[in-house]
C-alpha cells in the first residue's frame, strides 16, 4: 500500500527547542538560529518535493540573536505568496515562535503540523 | 582572431527589443559590419534557416541569441546555432533568465494559449480559433511552430559561454562586447562582461534610514529624485539586482524591476530580492505585495529554483 504520509523538515532552534526523541519521517534539524536560515534553502527542499517545513523558533523578543526570529517571521510572511505563485499552498511551510519546555511538546507540535498537511495532501515532487 | 570573424544574430521567443539595441548601436554598427562578417540575422538581413544548417559545424565564430525558448523551432533553431558557433552569447534578459515572457510559466501553456487566441481582451472575433500545428488551406498542409509546456532559458537548452543581460541590453555594454569579441579578448566561459555588484552600489539615489513600514505604489507616491523608492516603501529591486545598466531606471524616476537578474553568487534573485525587502520591514504587519511572485520574479522565473525546468537533451542529428 503506498505510503501517504507527508514528508516532512523540521528546523529548529537549539536554544528553545529540546529534540523529540522520535519524530516518525520527520527530518530533524537544529540551528543555532531560525533567522540563519535562508529562503533558497527552504525553496530548495520544496523542489525536491518536501510536503512541508516547520520552523520553530525564539518567542517573540526573546531571540539569542536579538532579532534572528523576527527576520524569519518576515521572511515567511512574504514566501507565503511566493509559494502560492509556484503552485504551493503557504500553509505548507510554518513558522512556530515559542519555548518549547519538553520534548513532548515538540513531538505534538510536529504531529499537529503533519495532521494539518494531511488535509492538503501529498505532494508529487516539482 | 587572424581572419574577419564571423558572426550571427538571432532571437527566439524575444519582443525584438534587443535587436532594436543592436541597432542603437548607431555608427558602431558600421565598425561591426566592417570588422565582422554577419552570416545570419534574419530581423535585419534576408537569411533563411537553410544557409546555417549548409554551414559546416563550428564556422561561425559568435552566436548572439537574443529570446527565450518557447517553441520546438525554437529550441530546434538554438541547437543548430551553438553546433555551427565557436562560441555563444545569451543575449538579452528573456535569453539569460527568462524574461517577463516566463511569467507565462506561472499557467499552463493551453491557457496561454486561450488567453491570446480564444479570449483576446481587444478582440471582438466570435469565432476565435487556436492556433493548430498542422492545417490545411487551398488544399495546402501548413505547419506551425509547437509550443513546449515551459519558458526556457537559452542554458536550459546549449551551452552558454558568456551572457550579456538587460531589456534590452544598455548600448555601451554591447559596443563594449563587440570591442572586446573583435580584439579577441572576451573573459573567459561561462562568465559575464559586466560589474559583479548589485544595482544600489551605484545608484544615486540615497536613503540614510531604510525602513519599510508599508508598501506603496509608484504612481501614487512622491518621491524626490535623490532619495531611495524603499525609504517610501516602493519595491525596488536593486539590492538584489545585478548592476551594469547605468541605473537607467532609478535616473528616470522607476524604481529598479530586476532586468540584469542576480549579482554574481545568487542563485535565484526573487529570493534574494524577498530576503532584502524582509531585511527592511519593521514588521510583517505592513500589507501584501500586489502581484509577490510576478513583482520578485518579473524577469528571472524560469532560472529560478522553483521555476527552472529541464529541457530533454534532443537526439543526434
Amino acid at each position: 500500500m503506498q505510503n501517504l504520509s507527508p514528508g516532512i523538515r523540521c528546523i529548529a532552534c537549539s536554544f528553545c527547542t529540546p529534540t523529540p526523541p522520535t519524530i516518525g519521517s520527520c527530518s530533524w534539524e537544529p540551528v543555532l538560529c531560525i533567522g540563519s536560515v535562508r529562503p533558497e534553502t527552504l525553496l530548495h527542499a520544496f523542489r525536491e518535493g518536501i510536503d512541508g517545513i516547520l520552523l520553530l523558533g525564539c518567542p517573540e523578543n526573546a531571540c539569542h540573536f536579538i532579532e534572528g526570529n523576527s527576520a524569519c517571521m518576515k521572511r515567511i510572511h512574504l514566501m507565503a505568496p511566493v509559494l502560492e505563485g509556484f503552485g504551493i499552498e503557504a500553509g505548507r511551510l510554518s513558522l512556530l515562535m515559542k519555548r518549547f519546555e519538553r520534548s513532548s511538546d515538540v513531538k505534538a507540535a510536529i504531529a499537529a503540523f503533519r495532521q494539518s498537511l494531511t488535509a492538503s495532501g501529498v505532494r508529487h515532487g516539482p | 582572431m587572424g581572419h574577419k570573424p564571423k558572426i550571427s544574430i538571432c532571437w527566439l521567443a524575444a519582443c525584438g527589443g534587443c535587436d532594436s539595441a543592436i541597432l542603437d548601436l548607431d555608427l558602431h554598427i558600421l565598425e561591426l559590419a566592417e570588422s565582422a562578417e554577419i552570416v545570419y540575422w534574419p530581423i535585419a538581413l534576408d537569411f533563411k534557416m537553410e544557409s546555417l544548417t549548409r554551414r559546416p559545424d563550428n564556422d561561425i565564430d559568435l552566436a548572439i541569441i537574443s529570446g527565450s525558448i518557447r517553441t520546438d523551432e525554437q529550441l530546434q533553431l538554438a541547437h543548430l546555432l551553438r553546433r555551427k558557433s565557436k562560441r555563444l552569447l545569451a543575449f538579452g534578459s528573456c535569453a539569460c533568465t527568462g524574461g517577463t515572457a516566463g511569467l507565462a510559466n506561472f499557467d499552463s501553456a493551453e491557457k496561454l494559449l486561450r488567453t491570446v487566441y480564444a479570449t483576446p481582451a481587444l478582440s471582438h472575433d466570435t469565432d476565435p480559433h487556436l492556433p493548430r500545428e498542422v492545417s490545411t488551406c487551398n488544399g495546402h498542409e501548413l505547419h506551425l511552430p509547437g509550443i513546449l509546456p515551459h519558458l526556457h532559458t537559452l542554458d536550459q537548452a546549449v551551452l552558454v559561454d558568456w551572457y550579456l543581460p538587460g531589456c534590452p541590453p544598455p548600448v555601451d555594454l554591447i559596443v563594449r562586447t563587440v570591442h572586446l569579441l573583435l580584439e579577441d579578448k572576451l573573459p573567459d566561459q561561462d562568465t559575464t562582461v559586466l560589474p559583479q555588484t548589485a544595482v544600489c552600489e551605484t545608484c544615486s539615489r540615497r536613503g540614510d534610514t531604510v525602513r519599510l513600514r508599508s508598501f506603496n505604489r509608484p504612481h501614487l507616491t512622491d518621491i524626490p529624485e535623490d532619495v531611495c523608492f524603499l525609504a517610501h516603501g516602493v519595491i525596488c529591486l536593486g539590492p538584489a539586482t545585478r548592476s551594469g545598466c547605468g541605473t537607467r531606471c532609478p535616473s528616470a524616476g522607476s524604481p529598479c524591476r530586476g532586468c540584469f537578474g542576480p549579482p554574481e553568487g545568487v542563485e535565484d534573485a526573487g529570493a534574494r530580492a524577498l530576503s532584502a525587502l524582509a531585511a527592511l520591514m519593521e514588521g510583517s504587519d505592513g500589507g501584501d505585495i500586489p502581484d509577490t511572485v510576478g513583482t520578485f520574479y518579473r524577469f528571472t522565473a524560469p532560472s529560478s529554483i522553483l521555476g527552472s525546468k529541464k529541457l530533454p537533451v534532443p537526439e543526434e542529428q
